[in-house]
């Protein structure tokens, strides 16, 4: 068993006996790649959920698995699960572990099924615009992939380089360029599945008739089924981009400025329009003025912020209240457009979209902001962890709402999240009936178990905030174990039905227990 | 069995027996009477929901409307139209259609959207499960809290749920109504044009394509804003002159038979080889609807579902609604 220096003995609890009696029959279903040795657990034990990070800042271990393997091959994977079904143990598909709700903790122990092996890439079907992916593979690997043969997906979650095809079927997840490629799920053409009962399957394309199965197993956390491989819609390398940035009198104008665009059809790459604080942060950005790009947030985040956060708790013993008033002292809200694709089109549509903003009588900033954010779009998310590393709480709320609630939802969940912790939003995926929000909270208490307590306050606040201003749960980071209670209130009666479907799928309750409060 | 017995909302229309429920509540009754009395929808008793004509104010910005499942599309944009909206470029089978039966049968309420993806007509669904249970789906854009329930709706032929009501997204009212005409050397040409325009936002009402001169010649017909028709005019130009297309002068317009397929691209290659012509509607690059004689999933008839949503049927255990058709 591998020692671990730095992790406290006794720290993880000793794997099941169930698990290690079912030991030889694992093994011998993935040829012999089971492990129950304590790095493999600990390394396992975990996703990027700040909860965890606040846990192992307090040297707290989420829960790991008993075992994990890795299987390569469908029949592998209906052979772990038939053993699961047969021992009534737990199966925690996994991914890359970038999921940031906790759907990989292993609430109940059991076994991670790690996917990555499942890593083929075939090549592009140029006629039909696809290519088969197995689900183990990360973003960048294929993106680079397609690339190099003039396509792309079209799909950049900030995750990219460290997320699967997989996982991101499995929590619907939203790449920056949604408002122009979809999320993931406009992307998958079919996928290859071994449900819960270890049936293998591929999803048909359409035309077919009957339901389709597609959208019951996309989303699903691994609670229904482990994704094998995808065939996936690519499109061609943008031959022309064109970036544009606007600055607004107010949020709401900049809102009404991207309704708009969508109306009239236009289908920008990148639609972000960022609140007047976190605008304040990107510098005031007169045409022609060194402006901080959004990008370069980062660095503001991640000293200027905890350093007056530190300083302010001690003022105000945490009380985020006197830094979120601060905000009302700023107004003018940042937009930043890309368009892609035909380069003539990528044109046309950023000048009809230009005429949009002017007449709503936006300051035009021209491309530099855009072309800054572009640069260093991956930055900011990987960031959170130096954060609270620096002692403090840090986490992204991402919702969607119609067109009429996206101000409410915005303005309901910034005074709720407000008495926890300093809030920042902007707004991105937008379409023709709504947009997706993005908050940002950093937060702050006396101590490590004051600070857990505001973060989970925080969370039902907003939560039950956002809900009730006519938002909803997740627009693409999932569920998890975080948002479990909030969904299934949500779904109201609905939520028997994805109990029935639970049954249909995994009747034994192998696959994920506890994910999607299943 | 006597219609009486059963409730106000039962009827016996050319001596079959037929469930008109006037609202929710009447077909959750009708649920429970089926299930107290074992009778199965679908098959012992039709089922109409041509009274659930409930109609919600607009959301112009948003620019949806919560329907009934009874409104009939075409009746639906009627009264759209005074608000300058309308339910968008359907096919001309699919405006015939009640609602509830556009997103329940094979149209599966799918409509194209630019850039070339499909996506349901509705944002959210209310339907009734067999066990009398209702579903609402939520009203956000776009979602990754946990499966997508609508999907046990939408193509399902309500045999594990019965949609009562949706909210419909709408498109504006287009400010113009514009033809134009191109030709293409081979149904390749024209195949290989149209993915790649529509795969950069080329959104056309209708196209009617003509291969029987020898050449491709495709008559598109947009229905949009002054704006975004000229630039799908001047994207596909550039699409249909790197396929070896040109602009041409007037086409055939001579209608096809009515029936309506879902078909593939390759399917479209295939009667366009075979010198047949087609009309296209709710075109995107995975599929298309066609009237023509060509190979696909037929629109006006539900057909046997695939043995993977077969899966599903265990939702409804007693097969009240009636089990797949
Ligand atoms: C810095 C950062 C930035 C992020 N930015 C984005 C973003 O822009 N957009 C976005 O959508 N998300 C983003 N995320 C969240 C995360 O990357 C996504 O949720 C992603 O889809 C998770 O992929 P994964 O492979 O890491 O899955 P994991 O974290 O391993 O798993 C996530 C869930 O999916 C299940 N699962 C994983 N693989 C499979 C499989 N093959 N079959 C069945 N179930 C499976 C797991 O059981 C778990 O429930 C971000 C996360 C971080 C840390």
């Amino acid at each position: 068993m591998t020692r671990l220096s730095n992790v406290p003995a006794a720290a993880l609890p000793p794997p099941r006996s169930a698990v290690l009696d079912a030991r030889a029959e694992f093994s011998a279903a993935v040829g012999g790649r089971f492990s129950t040795d304590d790095l493999d657990r600990l390394s396992y034990a975990r996703d990027c959920w700040p909860l965890g990070l606040l846990w192992i800042r307090q040297g707290k271990i989420p829960p790991p698995p008993d075992a994990v393997v890795w299987p390569g091959t469908d029949d592998e994977v209906a052979a772990v699960i038939k053993v699961a079904r047969a021992k009534k143990i737990a199966l925690i598909p996994y991914g890359s572990g970038s999921g940031v709700c906790g759907g990989t903790w292993a609430l109940q122990g059991g076994v991670t099924l790690d996917l990555k092996r499942f890593d083929a890439i075939s090549e592009v079907d140029v006629e039909h615009r696809s290519v088969v992916v197995g689900a183990g593979v990360l973003g960048e690997t294929l993106e680079r992939r397609l690339n190099s043969r003039g396509w792309t997906l079209g799909h950049f979650p900030s995750s990219i380089a460290t997320s699967t095809v997989g996982g991101w079927l499995a929590a619907r997840s939203a790449g920056q360029f949604s408002s122009k490629y979809g999320k993931i799920e406009d992307m998958v053409l079919s996928a290859r599945v071994v449900l819960g009962t270890g049936e293998r399957l591929e999803t048909p394309e359409r035309p077919f008739s009957g339901p389709d199965l597609l959208p019951l197993l996309v989303g699903s956390e691994g609670t229904l089924c482990a994704f094998t491989s995808a065939k996936l819609r690519v499109f061609p390398f943008p031959a022309g981009r064109v970036f544009h940035g606007f600055e607004f009198k107010s949020v709401e104008t900049g809102l009404e400025a991207i309704r708009l665009l969508f109306r009239e059809g236009l289908r920008p790459a990148v639609v972000r329009l960022y609140d007047p604080f976190d605008t304040a942060f990107v510098g005031k950005g007169k045409p022609g003025r060194a402006a901080t790009p959004p990008s370069q947030r980062s660095s503001l985040l991640r000293n200027v912020v905890p350093a007056l956060l530190r300083q302010v708790t001690k003022q105000t013993l945490g009380r985020p209240t006197v830094m979120n008033k601060l905000q009302s002292a700023f107004s003018r809200s940042r937009l930043i457009l890309m368009f892609e694709g035909d380069p003539a089109r990528a044109e046309a549509e950023d000048r009809a979209a230009t005429s949009i903003c002017r007449q709503l009588g936006a300051d035009d900033l021209g491309e530099d902001p855009g072309r800054a954010w572009f640069k260093k779009r991956y930055d900011v998310s990987y960031r959170m962890s130096r954060l609270i590393e620096s002692g403090t709480f840090a986490d992204t709320m991402e919702i969607a709402a119609p067109w009429e609630r996206v101000h409410e939802v915005y303005e309901r969940v910034h005074e709720a999240a407000s008495q926890y912790a300093f809030v920042l939003c902007h707004f991105s995926h937008a379409y023709a009936d709504g947009c997706s929000l993005y908050f940002s909270f950093v937060g702050s208490g006396g101590d490590e178990k004051e600070m857990e307590e505001r973060y989970h306050q925080l969370w039902r606040t907003a939560l039950a905030a956002a809900v009730s201003a006519g938002g909803n749960v997740s627009h693409h980071h999932g569920v998890g174990v975080l948002k479990a209670g909030a969904m299934q209130d949500a779904l109201g009666e609905g939520r028997h039905a994805l109990r029935g479907i639970k049954d249909v799928f995994d009747p034994d309750g192998v696959m994920n227990p506890g994910k999607l409060g299943l | 069995m006597s219609n009486a017995s059963l409730g106000s909302w039962a009827k016996r229309i050319n001596g079959a027996l037929v469930a008109e429920p006037a609202d929710e509540r009447e077909l959750i009754e009708v649920v429970h009477v089926l299930a107290d009395r074992g009778v199965k929808l679908h098959q012992d008793m039709a089922l109409s929901r041509a009274r659930l004509t409930s109609l919600s104010e607009i959301a112009k910005n948003s620019m949806t409307v919560e329907a009934g499942a009874g409104w009939r599309l075409s009746d639906l944009d009627a009264k759209l139209k005074p608000h300058a909206l309308t339910v968008g470029p359907l096919s001309p089978a699919a405006m015939q259609l009640r609602l509830g039966e556009f997103l329940e049968g094979p149209w599966a309420g799918l409509r194209s959207i630019p850039g070339g993806r499909l996506e349901p007509i509705c944002t959210s669904i209310t339907a009734i499960f067999p066990d009398g249970r209702r579903l609402e789906t939520s009203r956000a854009p776009r979602s990754a809290a946990g499966p997508d329930l609508s999907a046990l709706v939408l193509g399902g032929h309500g045999r594990l749920a019965l949609c009562t009501s949706a909210v419909v997204r709408c498109i504006p009212l287009p400010e113009n109504d514009v033809r134009g005409t191109w030709s293409f050397p081979s149904p390749q040409s024209f195949v290989t044009a149209m993915q790649r325009a529509v795969a950069e936002g080329f959104w056309p009402w209708r196209m009617h394509v003509d291969p029987r001169s020898g050449r491709v010649v495709a008559e598109v017909r947009w229905t949009a804003s002054v704006g975004a028709v000229e630039r799908d005019r001047e994207l596909l130009h550039r699409c249909a002159d790197a396929a070896g297309g040109r602009p041409s002068g007037e086409a055939e317009r001579e209608a096809p038979v009515d029936v309506e397929h879902e078909t593939t691209w390759d399917a479209v290659r295939s009667a366009l080889e075979s010198k047949k012509p087609l009309q296209l509607f709710r075109v995107s690059l995975t599929s298309v609807v066609a009237r023509g004689d060509v190979e696909g999933l037929q629109l006006d008839t539900p057909s046997t579902w695939t043995s993977l949503a077969g899966r599903l049927l265990p939702l409804d255990a007693r097969g009240l609604f009636g089990g797949a058709s």
